[in-house]
Formats: C-alpha cells, sequence, structure tokens
C-alpha cells in the first residue's frame, strides 16, 4: 500500500549559502508534482498541523467566514426489491449546503463523489479533504481495475480509503464518508471517517443533520420497499434533516445504484419537498401572528 | 459560538416617506438545531413605535419588559405621548447601565413621531451607542448580509408599499446567506394612518 511520506519543511534555510537556495529552490518549483507520492508541507518549527490550523483557522481566531466548520445531512441504505417492477439495491442521498461556521458560503455543493462506475463516496466534515482524499481512492480504484483485470469490491476501496486516512490520524483531517456501490458480493455502504473507523452498514447517516435524518429513517425504513418508496424516504429523511439542522440545507441530490446501474436522479429542492410535505398531511405551517 | 449567535436571528428596518418598515425572521435555536419557527423579534412599544431584538433571547426579552414598564411609566409621569427618539435613548441608558456586564441584545428602533409623523429608525450595539442612519439599519446574525443587500434596495422617498417590498426582498435576500435566520418572516408597514403587518413565505432551511 502506498503510505504517506511527509517532509519536515523546518530545515535552516539561512545557513544555506545563497546559489544553493536559489538551486534548491529552483528543484522545488520547477520540477513537475510527482504523481506517485505525495507531499504535504507542514507547519514550521514542528509546529503540530491540527494546533497551526486551529490557531489561524478556529472558533478562536477571528478569522470570520474562514472557519473550517460545517454542516451536513448525508444517509445511504440498503433495501431489497418489494416487487418485480423494482430493482432494489442502494439510496444515496445527501443536502448541498456549504458552511462556515452561520454563513452559507454554497447553496449547490455534490457531496455525491464517484470513486467508480458502480461505487460513489459521500462527503461530510471538511470538503476539500473529501474531495481530495476521494479522488486518491478514485485512482486507486481506477489503477486496480487495469492491474487485476476485475472491479474492485466495495470493501477493498474502502479498506483502502480508511488506511489511507489513519496514516494521517491526528493531523486534523476531517473526513465522514460512506463509500456505497455494488459489487460481486451485492450491495456495501461502509461509513469510514478520519479517525480510522471503517464499518459495515445497511443504514447510516452522517453529518450534523444525522440524528434527525436517522428519526425518519428508522420510523420509516424496511428492508423491502418499491423503488419509489426507498426514493421518497431518502429524500424526505434529508429534508427533515435540513428543517432541524441549521447547518444542511439547499437541495436534495440522489444516486439510486442498482445491480446493474448506477442513476443519478434530478436534484429537488428541500424547502419546496417541506411545503409539499405539510400539505400532504394538512399541516398549517404559516406564522400566524398574534396581537400585539 | 458566541452568546450573540447562540439563538440566531435577523432584524431590519428601512425609513421612507412618512412610513417606516421593519421586518425579522422567525427562527429561534439553539446553536445549530432549530427550536421552533414561530419567533419573532418585533415587538410594540407605542402606537407607532416598534423595538426589534436581536442577539441572545433571554436578555432580549429582559431588556423588552423593562423597556415596556419604564415606558408606560414616562408616559404617566409626562402625561403625553412617547417619541420614537426618546424609546431610543429610554433603551440606550438601560444598556449602558450595564456597560461593564452588558445585555447580549443589540436593538433597533422604528417608528413615526406621534405628532409629527417624522420617520425615525436607529439601531444600537450590545452597551447603547445609537446609530440613526436616514436610510436603513439591521441587527443581529445576518446584520452584515442585509447591510449588503439593502444598499442596493433601497430608493430615496419610498412610499409604504414600495418601501414593504424593498425590505421584504432585502429580508429575504439575506437570510439566504444566514444559517441561523430564516424559516419565514414578518414585516410591518408603519404609516400615519395604520401599521400593516405582513408575514412572509421562505425558505424552510
Amino acid at each position: 500500500m502506498e503510505m504517506p511520506s511527509l517532509r519536515m519543511s523546518a530545515r535552516d534555510e539561512s545557513s544555506l549559502r545563497d546559489d544553493e537556495t536559489f538551486a534548491m529552490n529552483k528543484a522545488k518549483l520547477m520540477s513537475e508534482p510527482n504523481p506517485d507520492r505525495l507531499f504535504f508541507e507542514l507547519p514550521p518549527r514542528g509546529i503540530a498541523p491540527k494546533e497551526f490550523v486551529n490557531t489561524h483557522f478556529g472558533p478562536q481566531s477571528g478569522a470570520k467566514n474562514l472557519q473550517f466548520r460545517k454542516g451536513t445531512t448525508t444517509l445511504a441504505f440498503i433495501y431489497e426489491p418489494k416487487t418485480e417492477a423494482d430493482k432494489g439495491g442502494i439510496i444515496i442521498a445527501v443536502d448541498s449546503r456549504a458552511s462556515a461556521g452561520e454563513y452559507i458560503s454554497s447553496k449547490s455543493v455534490m457531496k455525491i463523489l464517484d470513486i467508480s462506475d458502480n461505487m460513489v463516496a459521500t462527503m461530510a466534515g471538511g470538503a476539500a479533504d473529501c474531495q481530495f482524499w476521494t479522488r486518491i481512492v478514485a485512482k486507486y480504484c481506477s489503477l486496480y481495475e487495469l492491474r487485476e483485470k476485475s472491479e474492485i469490491t466495495v470493501s477493498a476501496a474502502s479498506k483502502y480509503f480508511a488506511n489511507v486516512l489513519y496514516g494521517y490520524r491526528g493531523m486534523g483531517l476531517s473526513v465522514g464518508s460512506m463509500v456505497a456501490g455494488y459489487d460481486k458480493r451485492g450491495p456495501a455502504i461502509f461509513k469510514v471517517d478520519s479517525e480510522g473507523t471503517r464499518v459495515s452498514l445497511r443504514l447510516c447517516s452522517v453529518g450534523s443533520g444525522s440524528l434527525s435524518a436517522y428519526g425518519v429513517l428508522d420510523a420509516f425504513y424496511q428492508p423491502q420497499m418499491t423503488d419509489e418508496e426507498a426514493r421518497a424516504l431518502g429524500r424526505r429523511a434529508i429534508m427533515h434533516a435540513t428543517y432541524r439542522d441549521a447547518g444542511s440545507g439547499g437541495v436534495c441530490n440522489l444516486v439510486h445504484i442498482t445491480p446493474t446501474e448506477k442513476i443519478r436522479l434530478p436534484s429537488v429542492d428541500v424547502s419546496e419537498l417541506l411545503y409539499e410535505f405539510a400539505n400532504e398531511i394538512g399541516r398549517d405551517i404559516a406564522y400566524e401572528p398574534q396581537e400585539d | 459560538m458566541s452568546i450573540m449567535s447562540y439563538n440566531g436571528g435577523t432584524v431590519i428596518a428601512m425609513a421612507g416617506k412618512e412610513c417606516v418598515c421593519v421586518g425579522s425572521d422567525l427562527r429561534i435555536g439553539e446553536q445549530m438545531t432549530t427550536i421552533a419557527t414561530n419567533q419573532k423579534k418585533i415587538y410594540k412599544v407605542a402606537d407607532k413605535i416598534y423595538l426589534g431584538l436581536g442577539g441572545f433571547h433571554s436578555d432580549t426579552q429582559t431588556v423588552l419588559n423593562t423597556v415596556q414598564f419604564r415606558k408606560s411609566l414616562y408616559e404617566l409621569r409626562e402625561n403625553r405621548k412617547i417619541k420614537p427618539k426618546v424609546v431610543a435613548t429610554m433603551v440606550s441608558n438601560l444598556l449602558y447601565q450595564h456597560r461593564f456586564g452588558p445585555y447580549f441584545t443589540e436593538p433597533l428602533v422604528a417608528g413615526l413621531d406621534p405628532i409629527t409623523n417624522e420617520p425615525y429608525i436607529c439601531g444600537m450595539d450590545t452597551i447603547g451607542c445609537i446609530a440613526a442612519p436616514r436610510d436603513f439599519v439591521a441587527v443581529g446574525t445576518g446584520q452584515e448580509y442585509l447591510l449588503g443587500v439593502c444598499e442596493g434596495f433601497w430608493r430615496e422617498n419610498m412610499g409604504p408599499d414600495e418601501l414593504f417590498e424593498a425590505t421584504s426582498q432585502a429580508l429575504l435576500s439575506g437570510l439566504e446567506r444566514d444559517a441561523a435566520s430564516g424559516w419565514g418572516a414578518v414585516v410591518y408597514t408603519i404609516t400615519k394612518d395604520r401599521v400593516n403587518m405582513k408575514t412572509i413565505k421562505a425558505r424552510m432551511d
């Protein structure tokens, strides 16, 4: 397995001669990045990365709107088809809000990232951390497929992901991802996080809105569902989560992975979903003003 | 998270020609969790004077009660209707009394003079520094976003209808980018003859 190699930049450059410094900078800046080895510049003087980031971007730093604080709701579940007409498989549903503290930095983030033709990873925690490392996992999967002439299993892909994250444990990475897909062993969901955890689950939710999502999923999930029911459940859980959790919102993106294909369904506005839901159960959510 | 954004919420006021508009969102939360979506942050102080309170909800209620009490006492003692500017000074004095242990609330006063109907709006910081611009003020977690959009919506000498539209649009636009505010809005349009309250449908996320 490819292990992360870390280079300390704390080397005392002032003791070098000018032409040596020049040669070193030239070598550093003029060479192409080597795709086989990952280099991460570390904070100077051996300061721990986690503390460094916290000092400059943490809640106490005063760097408002630059803080690495995030809200999300993501969920995934496996279900069996109820009738002949249904396909069954995995539903992956997510919201689309990116926030930095109370500031909503984007309303249209795609939090379902592709890993391979029949596999996706969801994004919760640090957006950059998730995007970068799923890209690394996707690369690994492509190379695996070319080398082994067979598709990688969800189990193997997620284990590679977890191992890579474990290699950076304690350095302040923030990843809460679900790797979901269909392989030769059937449907699978693995929850992977930056602490190194990797667990196989049939029903799973990650993020600040996960508690609300679990509430809906636990109440309405059944092992056997029609495709329509399953998709509606995914959307509804996301919708309820976005209502209660200020960190989640925007649109609901949904991917349905069947035994044969990966279907990306169109985005649905969660606010529209809530008004539809209120109408459906006959609840009046309009504010009734009271006399002053 | 700071105590000023513990509950969330935003209030805005705009001045027009012989009218003022004041609006707020309806969310009350505990940090990231939304507790209720029917909490307006605008309160009636006198016939044509409204007080908007952003910040920590508990202190908001304390300040409101004290202001209402002092306003009643003022009107009884002076035997005349209170002016918006007097309400503002009254709130300011109350806040400055707590200079070394402030109430965590930023108030906003909007109204018309009970006799001349001259529009008045003002905002304050937590220790009572009055800022009374002629155009618009905003307080609360979405303050920065709102002030930004207000610059684009505000025009000189707007009538009540136009002013209501500008205030509502500014409020809704501001709420789009503030996670701690939203879930519906309410807008009061104060004219010399009547006060019109409208609730506005907003995004529920």
